[in-house]
């Protein structure tokens, strides 16, 4: 299987299971995540990327315990938090924090700026004595680059940017270990973005966090990621170290992703015979790899027998017995 | 500003202000360019700088609270500001279309794909009837390659998938046959092999029916795959305009620069990317002079906070609003 067991091993997800109840057309459940092994190294930033709809989000919300899991575990830190009681994984998600795509809509418009950073402490940690919550929370602010002028101000009178700030030392306030960056600059305009992507590295340097981070931009990806796992359809298809994956995309979805990345560089676009693929026939339901309605290295037995994962380099594993035929 | 008399559209020192509760904000502050026949013409700048007001101000589509100043839109060589609300009904459209960010909003949800496009034909009277009208709908959705046209037709958008949703529209612009499309952020909500099916395909299109197209996004590396001249607008001023080669090859404006340097790319080493420092101001009594000059690493002061740059000719398809040159 996909697995890649490590020494410095933070997170471990096995065989990882998330079916939604469906009402739409015959099928009974949407599977949002199924079946994901994939490990999260400490210290490391491991990306998470796939279009809209592929179960990257809930994937992140597992691992949060946001969601309940319908098969499979999650181990974090050695424990394993799938069946664990309410109280014990309240302890254990004090080393966990998310940040969210919309600053718009996670912060809370009525609280001020200094309750919005100090509620982390107060409510999970119990901190109390208030001059040195408050001294605290200086200190985050200013590691993300807020000052004191903004400590008594609302979330409407911040831009974009700023706002991601403020979700961001909310965020890190607690010194979590672990933090999912779901989409965290999509929302931003681009010379924002390059500011709070150099933000988060420092920060994760700093107090030695290890991030995922969730995206569909792969510049962004490719810039602050080490690892990277590509999803489709609820599945992994390939796992691989940053460069390797830019350099040398194995599975023809990853491929496609690549190609159809827009650049600043080298110009991509050699128009003829623009090819539209319809209605995406995004079927679950396929015995073989779900890929197989969109692939262009497919064959006939893809359609009836599921690939196989297969090693490549190093670090580099790919979901497709097509992308390792011809070497 | 560029010599060639292919122009289709020209936009001349157009000054446009919001009134609004807090004051008269400056949205758009002498802007001009020109787009020729028949090519792509990117205008880029982050959000708020003002390129959605000014596709909109080509279609008279501004609401209540807008106020044109001064300045000048030449179609050909009618000046649409001085159209009456009648003449321009029969204008859009006909003459210059356009296609939105989000097709969810801007087809019907109550109609069928079909009578969409019908209705349009109707409205601008481009049908002989109704069977000629339905042949025509049907021709054109199988030109923006909507696969079983006649399944389409009779559904409704829910039923169609973001990508085909955006092709409808497309098809819905291009029923009469426009000489100039404006395409605003149109592929920004797809997900990106999507957004490459797109943008081909309506280059595809852009060359079948000779038209322009005014492409305004935020995304600098679309504007590089796609057009062949572009304007960078900040804060309701143009930076810097020309050739996509020349822009792209040697930035001159510090804010292209400070743009262009923080983009990320899956091309080649990563390279450390460059913010731009501060904010954008606001448009309510915005910075005089250079609106850029409160960002601006080169600001020189005295000059860049005084007086508006005037245009500069650098390269023969390139120019540059600043007083560095």
């Amino acid at each position: 299987m996909g697995n890649d067991h490590m020494e410095n091993t933070l997170i471990q997800l096995k065989e990882l299971k998330k079916y939604f109840p469906s009402r739409l057309g015959k099928k009974k459940f949407t599977r949002a995540v199924d079946g994901v092994d994939l490990s999260i190294r400490e210290g490391e930033v491991l990306g998470l990327v796939g279009e809209s709809g592929c179960g990257k989000t809930t994937l992140g919300n597992l691992i949060l315990g946001l969601h309940t899991l319908t098969e499979g575990d999650i181990v974090f830190e050695g424990r394993s938090i799938a069946g664990m009681k309410p109280r014990t994984l309240k302890e254990v998600r004090k080393n966990m924090n998310v940040i969210f795509q919309d600053p718009f809509s996670s912060l809370n418009p009525r609280m001020t700026i200094v309750d919005i950073v100090k509620e982390p402490l107060v409510e999970i940690s119990g901190r109390s004595v208030k001059k040195d919550v408050l001294a605290e929370v200086m200190e985050n602010m200013n590691s993300v680059g807020l000052s004191e002028e903004h400590l008594f101000r609302y979330p409407h009178e911040f831009s974009g940017g700023q706002r991601q700030r403020i979700a961001i030392a909310r965020a890190i306030i607690n010194r979590p270990g672990f933090i999912v960056l779901d989409e965290p600059t999509s929302g931003l305009d681009v010379s924002v973005q390059a500011q709070i992507l150099n933000l988060l590295i420092r920060l994760k340097k700093k107090f030695n966090i290890t991030y995922l981070f969730i995206s569909h931009n792969m510049g962004v990806v490719k810039y602050i990621c080490d690892r990277v796992a590509v999803m489709y359809l609820g599945q992994i298809v390939e796992v691989a170290r940053s460069e390797d994956l830019f350099e040398g995309p194995r599975h023809p979805y990853t491929k496609k992703l690549m190609a159809a990345v827009p650049d600043i560089r080298e110009k991509k676009i050699k128009v003829a015979g623009a090819q539209v693929s319809d209605e995406i026939e995004e079927d679950q339901d396929i015995e073989g790899c779900r890929f197989y309605p969109r692939c262009q290295h497919r064959r006939e037995e893809c359609l009836y027998y599921p690939p196989r994962w297969h090693t490549i380099g190093a670090e580099h594993r790919v979901f497709c017995d097509r992308a390792v035929e011809d070497s | 500003m560029t010599s060639t008399n292919n122009q289709i559209l020209q936009v001349k020192d157009l000054k446009l202000n919001f009134k609004s509760y807090l004051g008269l904000a400056e949205v758009i502050n002498n802007v001009s360019f020109s787009v020729e026949a028949n090519t792509w013409f990117g205008l880029a700048g982050e959000s708020g700088c003002g390129k959605s007001v000014t596709a909109f101000s080509i279609l008279k589509l501004l609401p209540d609270s807008a106020v044109i100043e001064s300045g000048q839109i030449l179609y050909k060589d009618q000046d649409i500001l001085k159209k009456s609300e009648r003449q321009m009904l029969r204008f859009r459209g006909q003459e210059i279309s356009m296609v939105f960010q989000d097709p969810q909003t801007s087809l019907s949800p109550a109609m069928r794909i079909g009578d969409q496009l019908i209705e349009t034909l109707e409205v601008h009277r481009k049908a002989r009837g109704k069977a000629d009208a339905r042949d025509k709908a049907l021709d054109m959705l199988s030109r923006v390659k909507i696969s079983s046209p006649r399944l389409r037709f009779r559904q409704y958008p829910h039923e169609l998938s973001g990508g085909m949703k955006q092709r409808i529209a497309i098809a819905i612009a291009l029923l009469c046959q426009p000489n100039l499309l404006i395409a605003d952020e149109f592929t920004t909500n797809l997900d990106v092999t999507i957004q490459d099916e797109i943008i081909k395909l309506v280059v595809e299109l852009q060359k079948e029916f000779n038209m322009a197209v005014l492409f305004i996004t935020h995304d600098l590396a679309l504007i590089h795959e796609s057009c062949s001249r572009m304007a960078i607008m900040y804060a309701g001023q143009i930076m810097e305009i020309g050739a996509v080669e020349a822009i792209f090859k040697s930035p001159l404006n510090p804010y292209t620069k400070g743009l262009l340097a923080a983009v990320p790319v899956i091309t080649g080493k990563v390279e450390k990317l460059q913010g731009i420092g501060g904010f954008v101001p606001s448009l309510i009594n915005p910075p005089s002079g250079c609106r850029f000059n409160t960002r601006c690493p080169h600001m020189i002061k005295g000059v860049c906070d005084r007086k508006v740059p005037d245009v500069v000719k650098i390269g023969p398809d390139h120019y540059v609003y600043c007083h560095l040159f």
